[in-house]
């Protein structure tokens, strides 16, 4: 089982929609997949799938639900070859709350429960390949639990200069006490300036000359650039106008309803530098 | 046979001011030197109170465990350990070594700072190693809560072997290497490194040992 931890600096970069399509992306190649929501504070997996369940993920790590009752599998749903659970985190305020000022006992009790369920994946009936965790941005107590769950951290940026620095910061404070891959991946890029090669080897090389220079780590990888998509800010838009007016709707995820998108193109390409 | 297991060694000053203490156990079974101090100086004014002379108080047993101890000039050896035995030569071994050590730095202006006994580190584990069979079979419960980022700052390499711990709540080494998929020459060394840490216990298993946390 290879084990990610998708995790960013500041919000909003695109962890969710990347952890989602990497996901199904995987599963339609066979491989059997789980993804758990560990943004306790800010929980938006929900959002993609629309699906009755059980229970969430604070559930389990209360010890009021069972794994299997947190657990949703989206192979039917999406006709994949492959796996895909996923757990969620409770986005009730009142969880959200809990979750905030979560003490460090608490933490650690969540931790403990989730190495127990990670086990549990990697046996009968689930026999996991990809162990998925979308994580809160920033370092919290929970983000420092997906890290230590998790063999390969998949940084995601932003290319503005606060978010660049914050996350050299944030590698190089992590690194020191950890063992994990990392890769960085870049998110939300103008496509004009990645479709010409000489100017995205330019960027690239910048780029991790800069981590080499900030963090002082040579492991750290650059794996790739997501291009931006006016069109996707345009249908998130629509969405929520019209969950506003009560519809059901899920958010778009590329890699079942546009396979040919570039950001899917895109994921394929870094999908192919996940260790086998 | 009896295992005389150790439970703590003290060094503590006539004053009553703890200078050094090495506790192998849970901090639920052997006092923190301060309270243990306060204790000793209470048992030495009823010793001068009732034979007229310091130190004559050679052991007391409380919970089960035994205190003994020995004056040795300005300082006071205490071992910890589940016998009435004395252990005398241990004793005599931590007094002499600590007063050639730290003796002249004491006697002069010493500022109150304990972090120079540190260094006595070395001669505690050598003394427990010739004297005392510390035994690990015997249930060690861990004196320190692993919390998460505890586990996070870890050195490297003891980390694997305390996530697959704690994993398994509780293993033998072969099922603890199995977990972290480190070798078991590796998996004993962590083990008592994260023993002597602190972070985790040991018990008596049908066969085997069997880590806890």
């Amino acid at each position: 089982m290879l084990s990610i931890a998708i995790l960013s600096n500041k919000g909003g970069v695109g962890k969710s929609t990347i952890s989602v399509n990497l996901s199904i992306l995987l599963a339609q190649m066979g491989k059997n997949v789980c993804l758990l929501d560990f943004d306790f504070g800010g929980p938006n997996l929900y959002s993609f799938f629309n699906v009755e369940h059980r229970a969430y993920l604070n559930d389990v790590f209360n010890k009021e639900a069972s794994t299997e009752d947190c657990l949703i599998n989206m192979k039917e749903k999406f006709n994949l070859p492959g796996n895909l659970y996923v757990a969620f985190a409770d986005p009730s305020a009142e969880s959200v709350e809990k979750m905030l000022n979560m003490d460090p006992n608490t933490a650690f009790k969540m931790l403990e429960e989730a190495f127990r369920i990670k086990r549990k994946l990697k046996e009968d009936p689930y026999k996991i390949d990809y162990f998925i965790i979308d994580t809160a941005p920033g370092l919290s107590l929970t983000t420092v639990n997906s890290l230590l769950l998790t063999d390969l951290i998949l940084f995601i940026v932003k290319f503005s200069n606060s978010d660049l620095e914050g996350t050299m910061y944030l590698i190089s404070g992590l690194l020191e006490n950890l063992t994990n891959q990392t890769a960085i991946i870049a998110n939300n890029i103008p496509k004009n300036e990645i479709e010409d090669t000489g100017r995205r080897v330019e960027i690239e090389t910048l780029l991790t000359d800069m981590i080499k220079e900030k963090t002082g780590i040579e492991s750290v990888s650059f794996w790739g650039w997501i291009p931006s998509d006016s069109d996707l800010m345009n249908l998130e838009f629509q969405t929520a106008v019209a969950k506003l007016k009560g519809e059901k709707r899920d958010r778009m995820i590329h890699a079942i309803v546009q396979p040919d998108h570039s950001i899917v193109t895109s994921l394929k390409e870094i999908m192919n530098k996940l260790p086998r | 046979m009896i295992i005389l297991i150790v439970y703590a060694i003290y060094i503590i000053h006539r004053d009553g001011v703890p200078l050094f203490s090495r506790i192998f156990q849970a901090p639920s079974t052997t006092p923190p030197e301060e309270i243990l101090s306060g204790l000793l100086a209470s048992i030495q004014h009823m010793s001068i109170d009732l034979v007229k002379q310091t130190g004559s108080a050679e052991s007391f047993k409380l919970k089960g465990v035994v205190y003994h101890l020995k004056y040795f000039g300005e300082i006071q050896v205490v071992i910890v350990t589940n016998s009435d035995e004395r252990p005398i030569k241990a004793m005599n071994r931590l007094g002499l070594h600590f007063l050639k050590d730290f003796g002249e730095k004491l006697s002069g202006h010493w500022t109150g700072d304990v972090s120079m006994f540190e260094g006595f580190e070395s001669t505690v584990k050598n003394v427990v190693d010739a004297y005392f069979e510390f035994d690990r079979s015997f249930s060690i419960d861990p004196s320190k809560r692993l919390t998460t980022t505890l586990l996070f700052s870890l050195k490297k390499e003891l980390k694997n072997t305390a996530i697959a711990l704690v994993t398994l709540k509780e293993g033998t080494v072969e099922q603890i290497a199995e977990e972290s998929g480190e070798d078991t020459s590796t998996v004993i060394d962590n083990l008592a490194e994260l023993q002597n840490l602190g972070y985790i216990g040991v018990k008596k298993g049908v066969v085997e040992k069997i880590y806890f946390y």
